[in-house]
């Protein structure tokens, strides 16, 4: 696990994470690193305690999504050594992901954009989960998805899966 | 957001996740963008159930239903596009108990069947990763298969395999070279002395024989295996197990005339002999850090492991059910002289339910740290039990004791034992949980 590194005078160092609408999130770099994308970022331009570096993300990680990353990212840093265990880490993972569809996928898509591979395991299997045991036209209303096969091809496709219809 | 905004491989990684080729199947039809990600998935599973497989045989229901194998076919052809690499199972429900003597003469469900895999398997071997097929045991019980033969003519790349419930032949079985880990389950195998599985399986470095039949002196030697479970249901004369690079073995047998343990860095070793009358040769460099014994005759089986000065952890067992002990005589057991170095030591249900009287063990061990031990259902009296743990505890100066207390044990019950032993045992840490019997 990544530590935060500490600085010459003592400080340590940090950096901000600003959302399009406007909010900053001020981590450290041991959070920070739990981020693919930012500790590839941060290894190229750096930060300090006095100067962070403030990183702009895209519109669709709206403040509300990146607090959860955020929240997952700081949980983790610390690791299984604090606050009950491992045990305890696992039941956070577990809560963390009890979201409503529009979050649950927003923050899929915020933690495949900052490559936080065992957050996005997380949400794809709660995803997945979501899903299971629905009909082709709950599964097309869950995720928004309007059917753009024709008649004719909605048959053909019936036909080379006909157990899944049965 | 909608599920399509997501990027691609985030997407195939869901549909990846769904298990099931059903749920999968139902994806594939919602959207263009969803039918063209399935065939990327890197996981699925068929399953059969037992319904399932009644609709299909019955008259009034066939019609309507598609045959569990062409249904594999259907899957296989349809994954076949995409060039990414896969992992498959395949399985039939197990059917009831009260039916496991028939015999069913068809082969709508024989999985391993080399005609039904030659079907489709050519379509997939390039992408198959993992291999599992789970055989409905009443349709492969009585033909052989040379299943095995086929997955390794096809399937170079395969580092997976694992089959359950299926006679299979070794006949014409050429090397798979990148295999790593091999599980073979509830199968009758016609290599009675493994040498088949020991030259067509090289690089194996995990091999699970879990209730393999038609052994006569198998033989494992495979020269990359770390770990290893073997669960023997047959008599055999005898076992041997050579693999100078296994850290962890699983042994489970019944009465073997032989065992011979040539295992020079095994490190957790777990053995379950019914009686250890047998002659057992243990390699000189044995380095166990952790033994687990379980056996009628668990002092004779001791003695045999009593020279590894490096185990830290023992768990003893008395052979048996979670109904009944099955015990041979009373055996005492001298923990300071057979293993003095331990820091660690386990006793399960039913070694802590003949103790003492079955079985004594003894020893001044003042370096024990842990003790753990599995409180008996039908024995929750707060004075036996102090009076067991008195001679275990009587010269530990820093041990803590984890004290397993059977969950349909009533609140009451629990309190009363804790506070007991607490009392009597001022000394000593304490840690109580729950465990399940049976």
């Amino acid at each position: 696990m990544s530590e935060g590194t500490k600085e010459p005078d003592g400080g340590e160092e940090k950096v901000v994470l600003k959302t399009h609408d406007g909010q900053e999130f001020t981590v450290d770099m041991a959070t920070a690193n739990q981020s693919g994308t930012l500790k590839n970022l941060l290894s190229e331009v750096g930060s300090s305690s006095n100067n962070p570096q403030v990183i702009p993300l895209p519109s669709s990680i709206t403040s509300r999504v990146l607090g959860k990353v955020v929240e997952y990212c700081q949980r983790h840093a610390a690791g299984g050594g604090r606050r009950g265990g491992m045990q305890a880490l696992e039941q956070f993972d577990e809560e963390l992901v009890e979201l409503d569809k529009d979050m649950l996928l927003d923050v899929t898509y915020a933690a495949a954009f900052l490559d936080v591979p065992r957050l996005l395991d997380l949400t794809s299997q709660a995803v997945a989960d979501a899903i299971k045991n629905m009909s082709v036209e709950e599964v097309r209303h869950y995720f928004g998805v309007v059917s753009d096969f024709t008649e004719e091809e909605e048959k053909v496709i019936r036909s080379e899966c006909p157990w899944a219809f049965e | 957001m909608e599920l399509e905004d997501l990027p691609s491989p985030v997407l195939v990684e869901i549909l990846s996740r769904l298990g099931d080729s059903t749920e999968l199947a139902q994806c594939r039809l919602a959207s263009r963008t969803l039918r063209t990600l399935s065939r990327d998935v890197r996981s699925v599973r068929l399953f059969c159930s037992r319904d399932r497989f009644l609709r299909s045989r019955a008259p009034a229901t066939s019609d309507h239903v598609t045959p569990f194998r062409s249904l594999v076919a259907n899957l296989a052809s349809f994954l076949s596009a995409s060039p990414g690499p896969l992992t498959l199972a395949l399985a039939a429900e197990r059917p009831p108990s009260a039916d496991a003597d028939e015999v069913d003469d068809a082969d709508d469900l024989h999985l391993t069947a080399f005609p039904f895999l030659a079907r489709w398997l050519p379509l997939l071997a390039a992408r198959l990763r993992s291999l599992a097929i789970d055989d409905y045991w009443l349709q492969s019980c009585w033909r052989p298969s040379q299943a095995l033969s086929l997955i390794a003519d096809l399937c170079h790349d395969l580092v997976n395999l694992e089959v359950r419930n299926a006679w299979l032949s070794v006949e014409e079985l050429k090397p798979m070279h990148r295999l790593t880990s091999l599980t073979l389950e509830f199968i009758r195998l016609d290599d009675a002395n493994l040498d088949k599985v020991n030259e067509c399986f090289p690089s194996l470095q995990a091999l699970n024989l879990i209730r393999v039949g038609g052994l006569k002196e198998p033989k494992i030697h495979l020269l990359q295996l770390r770990v290893c479970t073997w669960t023997v249901s047959n008599f055999v004369l005898s076992l041997t197990v050579c693999a100078p690079k296994l850290v962890e073995l699983k042994l489970k047998c019944v009465e073997p005339k032989a065992l011979h343990l040539e295992t020079p860095l095994l490190s957790e070793l777990d053995v379950t002999i019914k009686k250890a009358r047998a002659t057992i040769v243990v390699g000189e460099k044995l380095n166990l850090r952790s033994l687990r014994i379980e056996s009628s005759d668990l002092c004779n089986l001791a003695q045999v492991f009593a020279h590894s000065r490096t185990i830290k952890r023992l768990e003893l067992e008395a052979y048996g059910s979670s109904t009944f002990v099955d015990l041979v005589e009373q055996c005492t057991i001298d923990l300071l002289s057979t293993f003095p170095d331990i820091d660690e030591l386990v006793l399960g249900p039913r070694a802590w339910f003949i103790l003492p009287e079955n079985l004594n063990v003894r020893g001044e061990l003042r370096n024990l740290k842990k003790m753990m031990v599995h409180l008996a259902p039908e024995e929750l009296d707060a004075a036996m039990i102090s009076w067991k743990l008195t001679p275990l505890l009587a010269h530990a100066r820093y041990c803590q004791v984890v004290m397993l207390i059977p969950a349909a044990a009533s609140m009451d019950s629990r309190k009363h034992v804790i506070s007991k032993c607490i009392s009597n045992f001022p000394g000593i840490r304490w840690k109580w949980d729950t465990w399940r019997c049976g």
